[in-house]
């Protein structure tokens, strides 16, 4: 099936080499770490950064390759950034009628066009404000209209809400997920909030290191996520090891952990626990059914109600870590949840992780803190409940 | 550094009768002899052990302040060199003598701007004629133009002169009512300088300056003589300020110019005082 | 409460006086009873209509070279085009005589192209356009300099959001680059302005002087001190009063957040 866009292109000056292929209709989610190369992706399709190698097709056509690379304002891309940047010297009416007029529409039609999609957006009434004179959630809603108000086959937003107040979010949140769902746009849209990516995207896209590590539907990735990043951004623990029986699995250095599920004996297995299933005691707790760890403090951080301590488990010095050939990342193919197509696994084969300790977090009361009198480097007991751990095998790649 | 100091010195000296006989008692009048021997700072009694009299208070011009016309920059150094000098135009110089500028002597460069000191109230004495200039055509030295004189060979051509508000832009419509010779410069400048500048750079075909600016150009322009132009020459003064800080000296000096100065100004174009 | 020291005052009110005092003194000077029939002779007359005719002619071509100039200096990421950037400030920091001389060196009737230009009959020495020549020479660089350092702290960002937008180059420049930076380049014109309308030094060496085709008010000033005084005192006026309306516009501008309206379309 050919998809609606693909990329293969890498850009050497940021070690940067993406595959990724979109359908029609997806909307996908782009999470990374701060400096994965998130933004040097959305840059190379939207046309403002060249890529040294590869090629961005998009329907069929190469929008960049060895020997083309078509300029940003001849691609069918609508780009919205962090800030709302609208033409301060423009009103809100002229703002999105640029992109039309731009595009050789007549005065009138324009006009039309700003007119149909303020009314979509709610900005009806704004329109003839001059940007200075808007609130931050009204600026990104116009920013918004103005580049739907160009029709584009594809639609980039990097980190739309991440200059908006707390407060107004969920409204441009909920106004951009109606607008791409009428439209059956097209888009990707980088984010760091898990709220958007359940919210808005159909798929997600993992970039780590220069690299899109796993692309598959929201729902399997969250469930299983396949890097530190990604668990951590859906606000789990994940380990990694191998499988020695159906329910459990070893970490290394004969530290096991069982858990729920079903994988299967001598094959790389993951285990993902939330931080709240974890408990920490100063020695090991004796009879109890519990999965025990020995590990090391790291840091300690206060979240709200509950404190958040960063734990690095002890293998014993045995030094096993995670074996860097095992294939993790190349995320699940599979049943796609929302566009239901079959998305193509975008790991490039080994995002080996670093070998060394693995690392888990524990989410406990201050009280209980307190009590232990927990500092950084202390050694301590991690006791999780087997019950709210879930063992996945780890695809290994053909 | 010596040298020249004993040279400068040497002038006074042998000319000490000749200054006080005709110079330093119609110019300055009771200046030289008011003031006590001491209050100048170089006084030459102190110093000078040359001269036929001893006893004469023969003066130095060492530590004068001289403001002089521009076109004597290069002349008055080799006459006097043991002085400080202020070249600048003429106007400026007397505005600045006018605002209270301290100086010694002034040295204009034409009759009417020694009239304005004058009237301004800041010269001690009557003026004295010292020298003469007179206007002269210059071509570059290739008069790309064939200019053959100050005649009907400069109609057309790029004829650069100075502006009738500054004196020999003055003379040069005096000259040009004189002979009958309409004159249609392409620039009138503000000062003779820039009139040489303009000549020697190519820019003009012809330009009217003085005989000493010609003469100062050497072989980088031809010269013209206009006729009648000697006639009507434009006149240099000099004259002590009043209020001198250094009189004597001043006066001094003065004798220097109208003294032996003058085989020096002629080798550099300046005609005879009339 | 005050930001600043006490005893900062006292430099202030001494640099004011130094300032203002020369000026007042000037305007004391002034005959006011007959500056109307002093700026209606011909003399001045000419002198002011010529200023203002190169001024604007001068304003123009600094406009029209400037904007685009200041633009690939502030965006273009070539080496040479860095190196380029001082080149751009020496005739700010040039003595205008030198100025003079170097464009004489180029333009005059045997510089390195008028030389060829006197061959093909053109000879700028001595007409108006070679005051034109030597204003642009000096006022140049204060546009390129205000906007250009403008344009960089502004960032490209709006020409990206412009350019994702659909908008060709062209249009960018047209409809984002320059009423962005409007105020920028208001009072960059503005401050190359007043450096033609005062340019003298430049003008003298290179143009030459003759009324009402190349002696600007500045140089009529310096002449008229030698024979009319008075008149060079009005004129001394008049420039002023010329000069300080600039730079009234110009810092008015310059403090605008750019909130004018602009044509679209």
């Amino acid at each position: 099936m050919a998809s609606f866009l693909s990329v293969t292109a890498s850009m050497a000056s940021r070690d940067a080499q993406f595959t990724l292929d979109v359908s029609r209709g997806e909307v996908v989610a782009v999470v990374g770490p701060n400096g994965a190369g998130k933004s040097t992706l959305l840059g190379l399709i939207a046309g403002s950064l060249r890529a040294t190698g590869g090629r961005v097709e998009m329907l069929g056509a190469a929008l960049s390759s060895e020997s083309t690379h078509v300029p940003p304002h001849k691609r069918t891309v609508s780009y919205v950034e962090q800030r709302p940047l609208l033409f301060p010297h423009l009103n809100v009416a002229e703002n999105v009628e640029f992109g039309p007029r731009s595009r050789g529409a007549r005065r009138g039609v324009a006009r039309e066009r700003a007119r149909a999609e303020l009314a979509a957006t709610g900005l009806a009434d704004l329109a003839e404000r001059k940007p200075s004179a808007l609130s931050g959630g009204q600026a990104q809603r116009v920013s918004i209209a103005r580049a739907l108000a160009i029709d584009p086959d594809l639609l980039l937003l990097d980190e739309p809400f991440a200059a908006l107040d707390i407060s107004v979010t969920p409204a441009v949140r909920s106004l951009l997920r109606e607008r791409l769902e009428r439209a059956n746009q097209t888009a990707l849209i980088v984010t760091h909030d898990l709220l958007d990516v359940v919210a808005l995207a159909d798929t997600v896209a993992l970039v780590e290191g220069g690299r899109i590590v796993a692309h598959g539907p929201v729902d399997e990735l969250c469930a299983a996520p396949p890097t530190h990043f990604m668990a951590e951004f859906v606000g789990l623990n994940l380990m990694h090891g191998q499988a020695v029986e159906t329910d459990v699995v070893d970490l290394g250095g004969g530290l096991r952990l069982s858990g729920i599920g079903e994988v299967s004996a001598g094959s790389p297995a993951r285990a993902t626990f939330p931080p709240n299933a974890v408990s920490l005691h100063r020695h090991e707790v004796g009879g109890s059914p519990r999965n025990a760890l020995p590990v090391v403090v790291r840091d300690l951080e206060s979240q709200g109600a509950v404190v958040s301590v960063a734990l690095e488990v002890e293998t014993g010095g045995a030094g096993v870590g995670v074996g860097a050939g095992v294939g993790l990342g190349s995320g699940g193919a599979g049943v796609g949840a929302g566009a239901g197509v079959g998305l193509g696994s975008g790991g490039s084969g080994t995002a080996g992780l670093s070998a060394g300790a693995q690392r888990l977090r524990a989410h406990v009361t201050p009280a209980a803190i307190a009590e232990l009198n927990l500092l950084p480097g202390d050694r301590v007991v991690a006791s999780i409940k087997a019950s709210q751990v879930a063992l996945y095998p780890v695809h290994q790649k053909s | 550094m010596t040298a020249i100091r004993f040279r400068s010195r040497f002038h006074s000296v042998a000319l000490s009768a000749f200054v006080t006989a005709a110079v330093a008692a119609s110019i300055t009048g009771c200046q030289t002899q008011a003031g006590p021997p001491g209050d100048s700072p170089n006084t030459a009694n102190t110093t000078n052990t040359i001269g036929t009299n001893p006893d004469a208070q023969t003066p130095s011009a060492d530590g004068a302040t001289i403001f002089a016309a521009a076109s004597l920059s290069k002349v008055f150094p080799l006459i006097e060199s043991n002085v400080n000098y202020s070249f600048d135009g003429s106007s400026g110089l007397v505005d600045q003598l006018a605002g209270g500028a301290p100086a010694d002597v002034f040295a204009s460069a034409d009759k009417a701007n020694m009239d304005k000191a004058v009237a301004a109230g800041v010269i001690e004495g009557d003026p004295v004629m010292f020298a003469t200039n007179h206007l002269v055509l210059v071509t570059p030295a290739d008069n790309p133009a064939y200019i053959t004189g100050f005649d009907s060979s400069l109609d057309g051509t790029r004829l650069v002169t100075c502006a009738p508000d500054v004196p020999c832009g003055a003379a040069t419509a005096r000259i040009s009512e004189s002979t009958g010779l309409t004159l249609a410069p392409v620039s009138q400048e503000s000062s003779v300088t820039d009139v040489l500048g303009k000549v020697t750079s190519g820019e003009a075909d012809a330009g009217i300056v003085y005989a000493t600016d010609a003469s100062g150009a050497g072989k980088k322009v031809l010269t013209f003589e206009i006729p009648g132009a000697t006639d009507d020459p434009n006149t240099y003064w000099i004259a002590q300020v009043k209020d001198a800080p250094h009189p004597e000296a001043g006066a001094a000096f003065i004798a220097a110019i109208t003294g032996p100065g003058s085989a020096q100004l002629q080798q550099f174009g300046f005609g005879p005082a009339k | 409460m005050n930001q600043f020291p006490r005893w900062a005052w006292v430099p202030f009110w001494l640099g004011i006086a130094f300032l203002a005092i020369p000026l007042a003194a000037m305007f004391v000077r002034v005959p006011w009873s007959a500056l109307p029939e002093l700026l209606a002779s011909d003399r001045a007359q000419d002198a002011l209509r010529l200023s203002l005719l190169t001024c604007l002619m001068t304003t123009a071509i600094v406009l029209l070279l400037g904007v685009p100039l200041a633009l690939v200096l502030a965006r273009s990421r070539r080496p040479w085009v860095r190196a380029l950037r001082t080149l751009v400030t020496v005739p700010m920091v040039l003595p205008p005589v030198v100025a003079g001389l170097a464009l004489l060196t180029a333009f005059g009737r045997r510089g390195l192209i008028g030389a060829h230009l006197s061959a093909w009959g053109i000879d700028i020495g001595f007409t108006t356009i070679a005051v034109v020549i030597a204003q642009t020479f000096v006022a140049l660089p204060y546009l390129v300099i205000a906007l250009e350092g403008a344009l960089r702290s502004a960032g490209s960002r709006y020409e990206r959001v412009a350019a994702n937008l659909g908008a060709s180059p062209s249009r960018v420049f047209w409809r984002v680059t320059v009423p962005i930076a409007a105020p920028a380049i208001a009072s960059g014109t503005a401050l190359a302005f007043a450096r033609a309308l005062g340019e003298f030094g430049a003008t003298l060496t290179f143009a030459g002087s003759l009324q009402g085709t190349t002696r600007t008010l500045p140089l009529e000033i310096y002449l008229l001190r030698e024979s009319d005084s008075d008149l060079a005192l009005a004129l001394s006026v008049v420039l002023i009063a010329v000069a300080v309306v600039i730079v009234a516009i110009s810092t008015k501008l310059s403090s605008g957040t750019g909130e004018r309206v602009v044509a679209h379309g």
